[in-house]
């Protein structure tokens, strides 16, 4: 997606006083950020609610991840689901066959689905954008399909069950709020981890290759590089993400890992607004909560759902964030202009 | 068996191939991957067996309707969601395509329930003796069928003057306009010839399968894979790709195990993005052909 309205936002010097605001806020969030996720585990008493909540969370962190591959470099992935059940799987098998520690079994996974991730990057190097989406698309079928029909490896249609152990040998997680903390906290790090990437000079060259891959080689950024960097940052936090799931929900079974969740999770993106992080976040919480608060219209949820995407992508191509941003500018400027004439007096 | 095995493999293959070049003109003329692709063949099976279920109306009629609805649906789709999308990004198009596969599915979950349809074949079902081996009338007419639509289809973009027109968008659509071709409106006959394919190769697949929403998934996915084998260059090229697919999973599938014959589709689709990116028959890879 095409973003002239971020680059120019972000490359005009803001002003002094602004600028500080900004900086201090962008600080600030990360603390803050934390507190609402404690607050989350421990004020949420509804067992159910709280695990929709670590459900969302799981999601945030595949959904930022993939904002790197979409957002930033601008490729569509639709196999985003076959890294989360590779995570999935990676974590359950250490788990119960090799009677793993759950921190290393997450941390391991993390490192093959990474390690998947490169291999079917590779075509990245070669394919631009619609070729990508066939090829991750294939690639989830395989996925999808491996896990039903080898059973030797992935327990077929039943799955694996009793992923449980403790985390680096230390800390058991038994409560659900636990697991709160704990995947709360992760998913702070990722967002924070996904916001540096942006800023850092990796993240300038994504979103040049984005923009104009041709303008970004000439100005002598490596494009396989770049391409393979940002499809595997989403894959290893798509694994992350599936890893911490099939520790937190302690079964897994194949059914979960379809081309639908391929789907939801680029809907995240998109609905929320491909331009920042933030836009994965929201995307992300309100696609989890979205299905529990239509419980009572279940059988139109898919379509409204399918709706909802073809509407923001065709009028809202900011998503929610873009709007958002939109909105609290315009009331800034609001603000700003009643209040420059004061401020302009101080300062001189 | 090799015999049976080569001629199922050939009717699935027709079945592929119709998909294929239906993806493959909407891609070349209009610059769209339409993952919608599957609803259409989903769609067409779903109107065909509801028409053909009230006593008395002929298969054929049935089935010319379901076409029908789906070249309809297209050109709807055209209009709602092609249209205001072309000058933007193909990543919106491509998730555009998949968010109106997501409503047709699910319209037609709300319209036709979960059960699953039947549809007859056009032709009766008779078991012929040919060296020995078992083969239906129902594979050799779908064979034919795709074999006789794919080389109309060829006839038309080569011969006269709508396929001619039809060639110049896909390699330059603002010079094709500039040469007075009404680009707009060719695009819109792309979809309705692509919607009508796959509902062609809904209403021949049907009677292989149970009608659901799900019909058409798989085998979408494979013509996907069979363009992509193929090459996105040309459109026999990917009928032949689509046609030696079937064969391939079929054998695969009598010789190796029946849970090889989807994987083996979606792992030559893989090795051949990775290897040889332009397909067999391809020359060079771009963003249009």
């Amino acid at each position: 997606m095409s973003a002239p309205s971020r680059t120019r936002s972000s490359l005009r010097p803001a002003p002094a006083a602004g600028g500080r605001w900004q900086a201090a806020a962008s600080w600030l969030i990360w603390p803050v950020l934390l507190v609402v996720v404690l607050a989350l585990a421990f004020g949420i008493s509804n067992n159910y609610w709280l695990q929709v909540t670590v459900n969302a969370e799981i999601m945030v962190i595949a959904a930022v991840g993939l904002y790197v591959t979409f957002g930033l470099s601008g490729q569509v992935s639709l196999g985003q689901a076959a890294f989360y059940a590779i995570g999935g799987y990676a974590t359950g098998l250490l788990v119960t066959q090799l009677a793993l520690d759950l921190g290393v079994a997450i941390v391991l996974a993390v490192v093959i689905s990474t390690v998947f991730g490169l291999i079917i990057g590779i075509p990245a190097l070669r394919l631009k954008g619609n070729y990508l989406a066939l090829a991750t698309l294939g690639f989830g079928q395989v996925v999808a399909l491996v896990l039903v029909n080898w059973s030797w490896l992935s327990g077929g249609a039943l799955g694996v069950r009793d992923i449980i152990g403790s985390i680096f040998g230390v800390i058991e997680l038994t409560k659900v709020s636990d697991w709160a903390v704990f995947i709360g906290v992760i998913m702070v790090i990722a967002i924070y981890i996904v916001q540096s990437i942006r800023t850092s000079s990796y993240g300038r060259a994504m979103q040049a290759v984005r923009d104009s891959d041709i303008a970004a080689a000439a100005m002598g950024v490596s494009l396989s590089r770049v391409k393979v960097l940002a499809f595997s940052i989403g894959a290893a936090f798509a694994g992350l993400a599936g890893a911490l799931n099939a520790g937190f929900v302690t079964y897994i079974s194949p059914g979960t890992y379809d081309l639908a969740l391929s789907v939801s999770m680029l809907a995240m993106v998109v609905v929320g607004g491909a331009k920042s992080p933030w836009g994965a976040v929201i995307g992300a919480v309100l696609l989890t909560f979205l299905p529990e608060v239509l419980r009572g219209v279940q059988d139109y949820y898919l379509l409204i759902y399918g709706l909802l995407l073809l509407v923001m992508v065709a009028f809202v191509p900011g998503g929610i964030w873009g709007v958002l941003r939109a909105g609290v500018a315009r009331l800034a400027r609001l603000a700003g202009g009643r209040g420059r004439s004061t401020m302009e007096g101080v300062s001189s | 068996m090799i015999i049976q095995s080569l001629v199922s493999g050939l009717a699935i293959g027709g079945i592929y191939a119709l998909l294929a070049v239906a993806f493959l003109l909407t891609y070349r003329v209009a610059g769209v991957l339409n993952f919608a692709q599957a609803e259409f063949v989903m769609l067409a099976a779903f109107v065909a067996a509801s028409v053909a279920a009230v006593s008395g109306v002929p298969l054929i009629a049935a089935a010319l309707l379901g076409i029908g609805a789906s070249a309809l649906v297209g050109v709807a789709m055209e209009r709602v969601t092609y249209r205001p999308l072309r000058t933007k990004p193909h990543a919106s198009m491509i998730i555009s395509t998949v968010a109106v596969g997501i409503v047709l599915q699910q319209a037609a979950h709300l319209i036709w329930g979960p059960d699953p349809r039947t549809l007859d074949s056009l032709v009766p079902n008779i078991s012929l003796d040919l060296f020995g081996a078992r083969i239906s009338t129902v594979s050799l007419f779908l064979v034919a069928i795709s074999i006789v639509l794919i080389i109309g289809l060829n006839l038309l973009l080569s011969k006269t003057r709508l396929g001619r027109q039809m060639q110049a968008t896909a390699v330059d659509a603002d010079t094709a306009q500039l040469m007075g071709v009404r680009t707009g409106r060719i695009v819109i006959i792309a979809f309705v010839i692509s919607t009508a394919l796959s509902g062609a190769a809904g209403v021949l697949v049907a009677p292989m399968f149970s009608v659901t929403v799900n019909v058409g998934m798989l085998i979408a996915l494979k013509a996907f894979a069979a363009c992509v084998i193929g090459g996105f260059g040309n459109l026999t090229g990917a009928a032949i790709a689509a046609f030696g697919l079937g064969i391939v999973e079929n054998l695969a599938g009598s010789f190796i195990g029946s849970d090889s014959k989807d994987l083996i589709a979606f792992a030559l689709m893989i090795a051949f993005l990775l290897i040889r990116p332009q397909g067999i028959f391809g020359s060079k890879v771009g963003e249009k052909l």
